[in-house]
């Protein structure tokens, strides 16, 4: 019931919106905000009755919806997806908040494809019945085609249309996967009853993972990504950036991995090739882009990489940390976007050309800016190292993959500090130019925008224990699938106990157990 | 002998003929206002429409005059179906006929003559039956195709309709003709009998391709589409809807019950053509639709591209496929119309704006009807929470079944190709600055209460599908 509220609370304010919109743009933001910020409230109640000791789903609802095709609302969260929930749910007011004096038509329009949009969003991470997940994740499509095609830049609508055919083309597949799977899981589209063996398991994990990683953005279906950023609302972007790519990797860790782990091992080397590729592809992008948001566009793609990287490390270090990276990428290069919207919104520009010596005019700006870049970066003590760190263990940890793969993404991380650096120091250093120096530093709202993001910006850097605490149970639930179905033997899955993650021991013995089965199996 | 009449079973047809009757003597009276025409057929058909629910959640079965028509809960599925079209399609018309009073009594006149065909053809248990209630229902849509006399456009779409669709007639004729010579009977189930045998006659076969061509022709798949596009743009806007929602459901009504109940022994012959042709019609329907600047056009290869999922359902040949062909004529029949009584209501004062490039900032300036327009044609796209959504996967669910896969990988990427042309109509309402302003007319009032009832059809059945999709599944003979 709690988990039905959180879904479906932003829904009603649509409809709240819809018939109250005569009232006036302060009683619609309002509102807005109120139903946001609710349902944020609401959804720490899933926090704090999560019962971490074990991985499996919680908080369920099960109840027949079309049982003539044996279809039910069934929904439930672990560990993985009660991180997304509250990521969801978290950037949501943030942005109504973000968007306060931005809109100037349409303002009703614009929060009702928010709510909407939240609501479907949550309904993707919570969705235990594949036919469900399938309504959720098309149905999220339409608020934000109408956010970037309607709020967007100039163009938007080349944008916008890009960004919907690129997704249907790929959940067009996935629909025909979730079809074959009902018919081999005794005729129902109930994930948790799903197990495989499955036959022709190579292509439904194709045709799963394709729709995924158009959605994340994979190298070479990236394309979509950096128009849709471009052009899109600033809080468009930051919904985009921060849990619209995540729900391409949540789909990976549900569907992909735990579904045909023979396929996923099959198929790791490729996909850790195109990730790297695309980790070090985006980045060198990213160092040429004369736009801000361009380069924060492209920023993404290399963070995603790292994301599917630690994915396919196949193991719990890798896996919790690209959970724990999906949450980071979201509030850095969601706070990023804000960013750069604020700054774009005093000067009508995003042009690095345009700026230089900002410091100096808007110090509490720089600060933040400086605080945000450095945790994209991932500097240690900042969210974005635990995450990439975790990463690159678990992948080098011998057998998930090529180490060729890990030292490349390495040079990645290296990159990212050369582009996000880089561009500071010709934003905000320098000679402040004449056309900016009226510029005005953050004012109240802007400020409270940003603060609970840094907040969890540092919070994750020096103590990501309650976090990776609760996903551990459900990542070990994934790992295990991945590990007792594909064929160990196959994997050689030698973990030195030295390369452990000096910060869970559990993760310790799961590797030790699984040691001894590939000694037995020997 | 006398034959025994059990009236109970031939009431809604009963009902229809009836209000044709009234509305046929009403006209007679030029003192009254012709628009009481239009709610006399709403009333006629609504009353029928609920004797047939009645008789369907009853489980009515049985047959009449020598087995010729067979009421089952398929044909009354089917009746839902077009009288549903039926109510709709005069509700978007009372306002549209508004200043052509002389010419309201033989429009309805003729709808509800064209509706009672489409009942003969799904109850038909005989071919001739059925063809007779295809030449009812298909005369009657030549005239109403040309009704606006004054309009060169709409006599030029009744003339083609009337030549190619009498070919169709004849090629459908001439199928059955060589049927009854391969079977020697014309019943449908003297046919199924008759082909258990192990030899099957050639003549045989020949008929079933040219009841193939027939039934291309009527309900526009590709190769045998080319009539549609010139016919709905040149057609009465209500009468495009209307050729485009209830006929289509009754050609494949008699398609579903001749292929499936007849010819179910030909179906190693007549799976790969129906199979290839469903392929052809999406891809066709939907990669022309992309190219269209008129959104009647554009809603005439739309619907020969939902003529091609449909056949899905019957290339699935199986329970899951007719049950999800006939939930998706129920669905497409609302959301066409829907779609069609959009177009209408988007009127200016020279007339209707038919160029989707005529819809830019309509988002803004009408939102109501932005809103309508948008709902049906997500629907159309196959969105979910709509209708539309749930239909294409009950189709596409049903030949994963028996399958098909590859059948449904084309299906699922036409789908995502659909979505381009219907995104650009409402790409244009709401992301698109109007060249020129164009005034628009005041909401016409049923219009739009027609157009309420398809839009909350859509997003009901999109949201519970239990609503029809349990009756579908109940009626497949």
């Amino acid at each position: 019931m709690l988990l039905s509220t959180v879904i479906f609370l932003p829904l009603l304010g649509v409809i709240a919106i819809a018939l109250l919109r005569g009232l006036g743009a302060s009683a619609i933001k309002s509102i807005a905000l109120a139903i946001g910020v609710l349902t944020f409230v609401i959804s720490l109640g899933l926090y704090t009755g999560f019962d971490a000791t074990t991985g499996t789903f919680q908080n369920v609802t099960q109840q027949a919806w079309i049982p003539g095709l044996g279809i039910s609302y069934h929904i439930g969260i672990d560990g993985i997806s009660l991180w997304l929930v509250l990521l969801t749910t978290f950037l949501t007011p943030i942005c109504i908040l973000a968007a306060w004096n931005s809109v100037e038509k349409g303002l009703s329009g614009f929060m009702m494809s928010l709510l909407a949009l939240e609501t479907g969003m949550l309904g993707v991470f919570c969705a235990l019945d594949l036919f469900l997940f399938f309504v959720f994740w098309e149905s999220m499509l339409i608020p934000m085609y109408f956010l970037i095609g309607i709020w967007g830049g100039e163009r938007r609508i080349y944008a916008t249309v890009k960004f919907v055919l690129y997704t249907m083309a790929g959940s067009a597949l996935m629909l025909v996967g979730i079809l074959a799977l009902y018919f081999q899981n005794n005729n129902s589209f109930d994930l948790t009853t799903l197990s495989g063996p499955f036959s022709h398991s190579d292509l439904l994990f194709l045709g799963f993972f394709i729709a995924f990683a158009i959605k994340v953005p994979l190298f070479p279906f990236h394309t979509w990504l950096p128009d849709a950023h471009v052009e899109a609302p600033t809080v468009g972007s930051v919904i985009l950036a921060g849990v619209l790519l995540k729900m391409g990797t949540y789909g990976i860790i549900r569907f992909c991995l735990p579904l045909f782990p023979e396929a996923a091992a099959q198929f790791t080397p490729l996909i850790v090739t195109l990730a790297v590729i695309g980790i070090i592809y985006g980045a060198l992008v990213a160092m040429v882009q004369p736009d801000l948001k361009k380069l924060v566009a492209y920023s993404s793609v290399s963070h995603l990489g790292f994301v599917v990287l630690g994915l396919f490390s196949r193991n719990p270090a890798g896996i919790q940390g690209s959970v724990l990276q999906m949450i980071n990428h979201g509030l850095s290069t969601g706070a990023l976007f804000l960013l750069v919207g604020m700054i774009y919104e005093r000067r009508h520009s995003r042009m690095i050309v345009d700026f230089g010596g900002l410091s100096k005019r808007m110090p509490i700006f720089a600060v933040i800016f400086m605080i945000v870049t450095l945790s994209s970066i991932g500097l240690p003590g900042l969210n974005g190292f635990v995450g990439e760190y975790m990463i690159l263990l678990g992948s080098f940890v011998e057998g998930a993959f090529s180490k060729i793969h890990v030292i490349f993404a390495t040079v990645g991380v290296i990159l990212a500090a050369v582009y996000m650096l880089w561009m500071f120091q010709r934003v905000m250093f320098g000679t402040l130019d004449k056309t900016n120096a009226e510029l005005p530093d953050l004012n109240a709202r802007e400020i409270v925008v940003m603060l609970p993001i840094l907040l969890f910006i540092v919070w994750i850097g020096v103590y990501p224990k309650p976090f990776l605490s609760k996903m551990e149970k459900s990542v070990e639930i994934v790992v295990t699938q991945v590990k007792t179905q594909s064929a160990i033997g196959h994997l050689e899955k030698r973990v030195p106990p030295n390369t452990q993650f000096a910060l869970h021991g559990k993760q310790h013995e799961q590797h030790e157990k699984i040691e001894k089965e590939a000694e037995t199996s020997k | 002998m006398p034959i025994e009449i059990n009236w109970q079973l031939l009431m809604p047809e009963l009902i229809i003929a009836l209000t044709l009757l009234i509305v046929l003597v009403f006209d007679l009276f030029d003192s009254i206002s012709k628009t009481i025409l239009g709610w006399m057929t709403i009333v006629g058909a609504g009353i029928a429409l609920w004797v047939s629910i009645q008789m369907h959640q009853a489980g009515t079965v049985g047959t009449q005059f020598s087995e010729m028509f067979k009421v089952d809960n398929f044909s009354l599925f089917f009746n839902i179906i077009f009288l549903v079209s039926t109510i709709l399609v005069a509700l978007i018309s009372i306002n549209y006929l508004g200043g052509r009073d002389r010419q309201q009594g033989p429009y309805y006149l003729l709808i509800l003559l064209a509706t009672l065909g489409m009942m003969l053809m799904a109850a038909g248990n005989e071919l001739i039956i059925i063809f007779l209630g295809l030449e009812l229902m298909s005369l009657s849509l030549y005239v109403l195709a040309g009704y606006f006399r004054e309009s060169p456009a709409s006599s030029e779409a009744g003339m083609k309709y009337l030549l190619l669709g009498a070919f169709a007639s004849a090629f459908f004729l001439y199928g059955i003709a060589l049927i009854y010579g391969g079977a020697g009977t014309t019943s449908v189930p003297a046919i199924a009998e008759a082909i258990a045998a192990p030899n099957k006659s050639p003549l045989l076969l020949a008929g079933m391709f040219l009841l193939i061509v027939g039934f291309g022709f009527k309900v526009a798949i590709v190769p045998f589409h080319q009539w549609a596009p010139d016919v709905y743009e040149g057609a009465p806007t209500t009468i495009a809807a209307f050729i485009s929602a209830g006929p289509k459901a009754a050609g494949f009504a008699a398609f579903l019950r001749i292929f499936m109940e007849a010819l179910p022994n030909l179906q190693v012959e007549w799976s790969g053509v129906i199979i290839l042709l469903a392929m052809l019609t999406m891809t066709v329907g939907n990669v022309i639709a992309i190219a269209q600047t008129n959104i009647k056009r554009m809603l005439a290869y739309s619907s020969i591209a939902h003529a091609g999922y449909i056949l899905i359902g019957l290339a699935a040949a199986n329970s899951e496929g007719i049950s999800s062909a006939m939930l998706y004529l129920l669905v497409y029949c609302v959301m066409n119309i829907g779609a069609f009584g959009a177009v209408i209501l988007a009127k200016t004062a020279d007339g209707e704006s038919l160029m989707i490039s005529d819809y830019a900032g309509l988002g803004l300036r009408k939102p109501l009807l932005a809103m309508f327009m948008t709902v049906m044609l997500l629907s159309l796209a196959g969105f979910p929470p709509t209708a539309g959504f749930v239909g294409k996967f009950y189709i596409f669910k049903s030949a994963v079944q028996s399958g098909h896969i590859w059948l449904v990988i084309i299906g699922a990427i036409n789908t995502a190709i659909s979505a381009f042309y219907y995104l650009r109509v409402v790409v244009t309402m709401y992301m698109r600055e109007p060249e020129e302003e164009l005034e628009f007319s005041p909401y016409a009032s049923t219009l739009v209460i027609g157009l309420i009832i398809a839009a909350v059809g859509v997003l009901l059945i999109g949201v519970l599908p239990s609503l029809m999709l349990t009756p579908a599944q109940n009626s497949v003979f």
